[in-house]
């Protein structure tokens, strides 16, 4: 049944439920609420301030308002001046730049770098940006967009230069100290990167540019903080804001449709909770066929148990951890039944056998030719997947720990674009951070099959790129509703590799879940005594 | 007779007023608790809920005219209150506890069906139910829905497309887009 045909008959069906009558009883009470619910304190002053006491002259309540109102603004300019002096210091250029005004327009949208990069004219600028975006589409999608930032700005030259990931991350922070540097530079969240460079006084900080264009309606708080430290660089996940990020990225189940096609019977289940999730895997090995592509070589291990986690934990937690914040330990009942979960699911065989020895590139290979029902994985294989011909995916959220709650997405957002504090042009730098995460930017990216950092809608061609849209939503409505989770890895600079190495080990058997807890909760409070 | 004191007068007319749309609005706002939440007595405890909400928030309503999109709106979280708070799915059968056997009307559906899309709109999580059922029972525009439920339109959409997707599995028994 197509999304048209479903429309109908829900259409149908509520047309059909006759109109119920409140029942008598309630009808009752409800008159009954002003008579008997008390209005809050709040309301009951305003009724007061509004209606003037009889008893009391005209001229004295005139009086008592005009006080109270005094006593108001004066309480106000204090604590807003207050405010002002705990701000942080910003740097002239940045305070002192006037809002853009969109003189320019590309197809159809104003585009409000226009006023920001008019020195151009008079004397041409270069902004040399830094990236790793080396994937095909990402990196198209970055080198168009760039071509219209020249085109709405005369006297702008973009000057790209692209690195590998380990490269970038080697070269970052010299990058950063260099007068000469790039003036953008994509700089990783987490304060082994972007954290060291705030402790350095190499990030321009740019909260006046996010008032400036209106970021803060961009992205949910949840979002931004992930690219916010403290002034001294010491605090992670709040502050200043430091970077904005192009692309997004999330974790969860994609179903190979080979076995609803099939098994229409099977193809129905839709998991509510982890335990039917686990129904569900049980059936598929029932049936002979293997529920979870999976290799472990890669390190793969560790987005099966930070979703199935996430699932588990409150999201302060997670945030806690991740963050460094509150001295929160790894070792709870959570993280321990997340690893019981994933040693059974091991053991009852859910896994593609020998998966400790099958890489990413091969176990995404075995799910594109049908090897096995579901892959569990992070979004960027999507295109992959779109790109087989005969077969479709689709992408499902990971449920939830309980049917009825909402599910919690492991994920996060691309590698944040951050500005050089010593880049000559930082308004024409800020300008160009608002174009590449613009409502048009984001369509581009989604039209490329990228996922961007915020969807606005878009969607690669030809259509049958089935599970794009399916990603897209879901990470939409994790990261709009504070219900996108994190990567495990970000949470301390050797996490990746401590994580992996012990959930092979825990799989393996060769150590217990409460051991694997231990393991990596001294490895992070290890890490924790290095911020103090 | 004695004149009233201004601020209790207020009160009164406060209290008039509210009754009065309240009184209006009451049915239709039952029905859509009952339809989000698939439950009469549960519809009857969060339509009370609500009305109490409001009249302790009257103040906040700035244009009696829209009382009607304010009010979903703080009925709308009185319902995902509830489903939420349970914890669980809720134990319901939308085509049984809503539909009165004695109340005459005219069933487009036939019995299977409409158990099929009750089950079906079961299974939904609260977020989607609450778009499903007003877009297609209130027949709201996504701009309107994400006024009431307070999420971007895009967030609805989202909710709304995936809503469908399950639907569509739940009815068709299989992928919308393996029938391609």
């Amino acid at each position: 049944m197509n999304e048209h045909e479903t429309e109908r008959e829900l259409r149908a069906w509520f047309a059909a439920q006759p109109p119920l009558a409140a029942p008598p009883e309630l009808r009752r009470s409800v008159a009954a609420i002003p008579a008997t619910t008390q209005l809050p304190l709040a309301a009951r002053l305003a009724a007061a301030l509004t209606w003037r006491p009889v008893f009391v002259p005209r001229a004295a309540w005139a009086l008592i308002v005009v006080a109270l109102a005094i006593a108001l603004v004066g309480t106000t300019v204090y604590v807003g001046s207050r405010l002002l002096d705990a701000r942080p210091v910003l740097p002239p250029a940045v305070v002192s730049t006037p809002a853009p005004t969109p003189t320019a327009t590309l197809a159809g949208m104003p585009i409000g770098a226009y006023g920001a990069c008019a020195s151009a004219a008079t004397a041409p600028i270069t902004l040399t940006t830094l990236d790793q975006e080396t994937g095909d589409g990402i990196s198209s999608a970055i080198d168009q967009l760039n071509r219209e930032f020249q085109a709405a700005n005369p006297g702008v030259t973009i000057a790209r230069e692209q690195r590998s990931a380990d490269d970038l991350k080697a070269s970052v922070q010299a990058a950063l100290a260099d007068p000469d540097g790039p003036d953008i530079v994509q700089v990783e969240q987490g304060r082994e990167a972007m954290g060291a460079a705030v402790r350095a006084g190499l990030l321009l900080q740019l909260t006046d540019y996010a008032t400036q264009y209106g970021w803060d309606d961009r992205w949910a708080p949840g979002i931004l903080a992930r690219s916010s430290f403290s002034d001294d660089g010491r605090t992670f996940g709040s502050g200043t804001l430091y970077g904005v990020s192009v692309t997004g990225e999330i974790v969860g189940l994609f179903r190979n449709n080979h076995f609803a096609a099939d098994d229409p019977g099977r193809g129905s289940l839709s998991p509510q909770s982890l335990a039917e999730l686990m129904e569900i895997f049980s059936a598929t090995k029932e049936a002979g066929d293997v529920p979870v592509v999976f290799g472990a070589a890669d390190g793969d291990a560790i987005e099966i148990y930070a979703s199935i986690l996430e699932a588990m934990v409150e999201l302060e937690w997670l945030d806690d951890f991740v963050y460094g914040r509150n001295n929160v330990s790894f070792a709870t009942p959570e993280t321990v039944a997340a690893a019981e979960l994933l040693v059974e699911m091991s053991d009852r065989g859910y896994f593609t056998e020998g998966y400790e020895s099958i890489g990413h590139d091969d176990a995404v290979a075995l799910f594109a030719s049908s090897k096995g029902e579901y892959l569990w994985a992070d979004s960027r294989v999507g295109p992959t997947l779109d790109a087989v011909d005969g077969v479709t995916f689709y992408f499902k959220a990971v449920p939830p720990l309980q049917a009825g709650d909402l599910s919690r997405s492991a994920g996060g957002v691309g590698l944040p674009w951050a500005i050089r504090k010593t880049s000559p042009d930082p308004d024409c730098a800020g300008a160009y951070l608002d174009f590449i995460t613009s409502d048009h930017a984001m369509r581009l990216l989604a039209n490329q099959g990228v996922l961007p950092s915020r969807y606005v809608g878009g969607a690669p061609e030809p259509m049958q790129a089935l599970s794009y849209t399916d990603v897209a939503f879901i990470f939409a409505d994790a990261s709009t509703s504070g219900r996108l989770g994190h990567r495990l890895d970000a949470a301390f600079p050797t996490a990746r590799e401590t994580l992996t190495a012990n959930l092979a080990a825990l799989m393996a058997k060769v150590i217990s879940p409460e051991e694997f807890v231990q393991v990596i909760d001294a490895a992070y409070q290890a890490y924790l005594t290095t911020l103090r | 007779m004695l004149r009233a004191h201004p601020i209790e007068g207020r009160q009164v007319d406060r209290a008039t007023a509210f009754a009065a749309l309240a009184e209006h609005h009451l049915d239709a706002g039952y029905n859509l608790a009952a339809l989000i939440l698939g439950n009469r007595d549960e519809a009857e405890d969060a339509t009370h809920d609500a009305f109490v909400a409001a009249w302790r928030s009257w103040g906040s309503l700035r244009d009696p005219n829209r009382f009607e999109a304010w009010f979903d709106r703080i009925l709308v979280n009185a319902c995902r209150d509830r489903l939420r708070r349970a914890r669980r799915h809720p134990v319901i059968d939308l085509s049984e506890t809503l539909i009165d056997p004695a109340a005459p009307g005219d069933i487009a559906v036939s019995t299977a069906e409409r158990d099929a899309i009750g089950r079906s709109l079961e299974r939904l999580n609260p977020d989607q139910r609450i778009v499903v059922v007003l877009r297609f029972y209130r027949d709201l525009p996504v701009e309107e829905i994400a006024a009431r439920v307070g999420v971007p339109a895009g967030t609805v959409k989202s909710r709304l497309h995936y809503a469908l997707r399950e639907l569509g599995v739940a009815l068709g028994g299989r992928h919308p887009e393996v029938a391609r």
